[in-house]
């Protein structure tokens, strides 16, 4: 792992799943800096760094995203498609963390480009495993342009 | 050959003309004219034994032939006495004519085996008309009462049926009348000595007799008078036209003659053809004058035949067709009133369309109805003798024809299409009170064929029409219920993913959080271990609420309470004391107009949607320092519904999420409390009575107005509550 911290942007409304996930990470020790946004439309602020995020000093670029489907306000597929539009912020990688795998969901985030999709586990090694082997992957054996 | 001898003669040659006729007309088809062909034979044979009685040379001879006469005169006097009957279209009891039969044959049988002597007393030679005349006896007088009894009841009978008939029968009976005058005066002329010598009783009863034929040659509608009038006034034509042919020929020849002294074959055949050259138009001219002249409404009847043909069929209108028609029936063939009954939906016959009536008349001929039997089964037009004779003989059906006869209904005038009877010309008498001629008949018959070709053809039409309106009513319905299913199944599948995932997610927590657990408790981190804990005790009771809400969600419209009137500010007020705690926590002020309106629906479910929406402004109310609710109404809707309104002074809605506010699960704000279902309950809720849910806002710390509708009374609602199960 590099010696500049990785920046992880979680995009959850469950302030439970929310903790699983930062303290999951945080006990494998791979993400030094999260970023945890509660709404759609908090995390398309940050990310185009509109309203309270305005200031570029306070909303940098996430190396990675975990994006929730359901969520407040800005559903999390929207928040998918308008990523990926957009050509300052499409080249992030986005992976999807919910608890549906409807087929439906699966075909149009991939459809909207995401980067992976991940089911939440049920139980807590599962979740743990999953937490440890998405962090390594992505921020560790991944390679992606410098932004 | 005497004076007698030649009117026995004519007589008889006269009797016998006129059943020929009876017969060539077909008039024996009809009761009346089987009764007068019977009448004429009997005449006919009265007639001959007359004949032979002039040639008798002895007494005995002359006794043999008058024995004949007693049958016969008595007979005649019978058959005429049930003839009127007939011809008035009254009843004969079943006994008056058993006993009629009865006497006749005691006479006969008196008259054959007691003569000479009993009947006819002697007989002598007269010395006037030089003929055999017997003298009555007693027993030929009593014979003679039960004769005369029946010829005064059908004198009588006739009498009465002057008074109380139409001015059309009036003129019938006037004929008959006139014939049974004609026939006394005979005998009385008879009687005088004077006028002996001259058979005025024979011809008298020639005369009758074709009075009666006349009568009913006109009764049946074949109209002498016109066949006459008619063929006289071309023969005047004709004549002129001849006689000026004629003068022309000669003229012409005369002075060929005069000029050349000699004759000349050749040229009268070259002026002859010459002349017809010139005429034949001219008598076409004449002729077709002649016709506009003097039978004007043939004339106009055959216009109007080839206008309606014209016209008729470019109308597909039934009762627009029916009384176009109507109208230029009655306007051209002068007729007092016509009506078109025709076949409706369950196969009786109505009146459509009625002219010319005061009053209208109501009739409904039901399917096999005797008149519709008759018209169906017959080619020609139906009388009003006919329909006497239906009423004389029907009970069941005679509500209606005593119906057509009060109105007066003179001839009805099958439409007939396709070989189906579609319906029914009635028409009244016409206007000048004249009978209806076979012109007028054959007119009415063509009419009749085109008008129901016509009506056939607008009535296939209408049906089309009515098909194509009906698929294309499906064929919306068909549209909405799909639409309407779509929708509801896009709901569906939004909730199947909505529960799937939300109920999905306090297990993710709790299994997750169970792992935290046992690394507290590894790790001794007790307070780490409390909150762990409690995390774990929310979710499930997160999961708890989530799952009696969902539960509650899918009984609305199933599991309700009969509908009943409420008004509103009873359901405001209940709602407000439901939620006081909260309200009175958050200090907010809830104010309820008065004199809201009063609504159908489901009083429990209706307080919910109002304390729903109470909850949900107090809960967003944001730092606001004077949280203030007003429940009250606006307007009406375009159905007439009125609109309600909760309005709240908070935080508000950015219109953008204005819709997604209704949607199961969905929240605005992540950490705000509930579950998400509030709003989709009131929704539900609304929609299930009839009405329609939407919120406005202007925004950001602009406050929210949720509005709905509700059905205002049971008239207006189309509450489905309690359609569903129980």
């Amino acid at each position: 792992v590099k010696g500049e911290p990785a920046l992880v942007m979680l995009v959850e409304d469950n302030a439970d799943h929310a903790e699983l996930v930062m303290r999951t990470l945080a006990d494998h020790q791979i993400a030094n800096k999260i970023i945890h946004l509660t709404d759609g439309q908090a995390a398309l602020d940050f990310l185009f760094r509109r309203g309270d995020y305005s200031d570029p000093a306070t909303s940098p670029r996430p190396h990675v995203i975990l994006l929730d489907l359901r969520l407040p306000r800005v559903d999390g597929l929207d928040v998918l498609k308008t990523i990926k539009e957009s050509e300052e912020l499409r080249t992030i990688p986005v992976i999807v963390l919910t608890t549906s795998k409807t087929e439906k969901d699966v075909a149009r985030a991939y459809n909207y480009y995401v980067n992976s999709y991940l089911v939440k586990p049920m139980g807590y090694e599962e979740f743990a495993r999953l937490m440890e082997d998405m962090g390594f992957y992505w921020l560790a054996w991944n390679t992606q342009p410098q932004s | 050959m005497t004076l007698v001898e030649a009117t026995s003669l004519i007589a008889f040659i006269s009797y016998g003309g006129l059943l020929a006729l009876v017969f060539r007309y077909g008039l024996t088809r009809s009761r009346y004219g089987l009764l007068f062909s019977l009448y004429l034979f009997d005449m006919l044979l009265l007639q001959a034994v007359y004949l032979m009685l002039s040639l008798a040379n002895s007494q005995q001879e002359a006794l043999f032939w008058y024995t004949f006469t007693v049958p016969i005169t008595s007979a005649q006097v019978v058959i005429y006495f049930f003839f009127t009957k007939t011809f008035l279209g009254l009843e004969q009891p079943r006994k008056l004519v058993r006993a009629s039969i009865l006497i006749w044959l005691l006479i006969v049988a008196l008259g054959t085996f007691l003569n000479p002597g009993v009947i006819f007393t002697s007989i002598h030679r007269d010395q006037v008309t030089d003929l055999f005349v017997p003298e009555l006896g007693l027993l030929g007088m009593v014979l003679l009462t039960p004769m005369l009894w029946l010829f005064s009841i059908a004198v009588r009978d006739l009498a009465r049926g002057y008074r109380g008939k139409s001015h059309l029968q009036r003129v019938r009976i006037q004929y008959l009348l006139l014939a049974i005058l004609v026939v006394w005066a005979g005998m009385l002329a008879n009687a005088a000595p004077s006028l002996r010598p001259y058979p005025l009783d024979v011809a008298a009863n020639i005369a009758s007799a074709f009075l009666i034929a006349y009568a009913i040659l006109r009764y049946q509608l074949l109209d002498v008078n016109i066949i006459f009038r008619k063929g006289l006034v071309y023969s005047v034509s004709a004549l002129i036209m001849g006689t000026g042919y004629f003068i022309a020929i000669l003229l012409v020849t005369s002075l060929f003659n005069i000029w050349a002294k000699s004759h000349s074959l050749t040229l009268s055949l070259a002026v002859a053809i010459a002349v017809v050259g010139v005429v034949t138009p001219l008598r076409d001219r004449a002729q077709r004058w002649i016709d506009r002249a003097l039978f004007r409404e043939k004339y106009d009847g055959s216009l109007m035949i080839q206008r309606l043909s014209r016209t008729a069929t470019s109308i597909l209108d039934l009762k627009q067709l029916a009384s176009m028609i109507l109208d230029d029936v009655i306007g051209t063939m002068h007729i007092q009133w016509a009506a078109i009954l025709l076949e409706q939906d369950g196969g009786d016959f109505h009146p459509i369309v009625q002219k010319g009536l005061d009053a209208p008349f109501h009739l409904s001929l039901g399917q096999g109805h005797p008149v519709l039997r008759w018209l169906s089964s017959h080619e020609t037009i139906m009388t009003a003798d006919t329909l006497n004779e239906m009423l004389a003989h029907n009970v069941l059906s005679r509500p209606q024809l005593d119906e057509l006869k009060r109105i007066g209904s003179e001839l009805l005038i099958p439409l007939k299409a396709r070989d189906r009877l579609v319906g029914v010309l009635v028409v009244g008498a016409k206007l000048s009170q004249q009978m209806y001629s076979q012109d007028d008949e054959l007119v009415l018959t063509t009419l009749a064929n085109q008008v129901a070709v016509a009506i056939d053809n607008a009535r296939l039409y209408e049906t089309v029409q009515q098909e194509l309106a009906e698929r294309k009513r499906a064929e919306a319905e068909r549209e909405k219920l799909i639409r309407e299913l779509e929708a509801k199944n896009a709901e569906l599948e939004w909730f199947t993913y909505a529960v799937s995932h939300d109920l999905k997610s306090p297990l993710v927590t709790i299994r997750g959080f169970l792992g935290f657990l046992e690394k507290d408790a590894m790790a001794g981190n007790l307070d780490q271990f409390q909150a762990d804990l409690g995390r774990i005790t929310e979710a499930a009771d997160r999961m708890q609420r989530l799952l009696t809400e969902l539960l509650e969600l899918s009984r609305i419209g199933h599991a309700m309470s009969l509908p009943q009137e409420v008004p509103f500010e009873a359901i405001a007020r209940e709602a407000v004391e439901l939620v006081q705690g909260r309200i009175q926590a958050r200090g907010v002020h809830v104010e309820i107009a008065p004199n809201l309106p009063i609504v159908h629906g489901d009083r429990a479910r209706l307080v919910e949607v109002v304390q729903n929406l109470i909850d949900n402004a107090a809960k967003f109310m944001g730092d606001q320092p004077q949280p203030c609710v007003q429940i009250g109404t606006c307007r009406t809707d375009g159905d007439g519904k009125p609109v309600f309104f909760v309005k709240d002074n908070g935080i508000g809605i950015d219109p953008q999420y204005h819709e997604r506010v209704f949607g199961l699960f969905n929240k605005l704000d992540a950490h705000s409390e509930g579950t998400g279902i509030g709003l989709t309950l009131v929704k539900r809720i609304i929609e299930v009575h009839g009405g329609r849910a939407w919120i406005e806002s202007n925004g950001t710390g602009q406050g929210i107005i949720f509005y709905f509708t509700l059905p205002a009374q049971a008239a207006t609602s189309n509450f489905k509550g309690d359609e569903g199960e129980r």
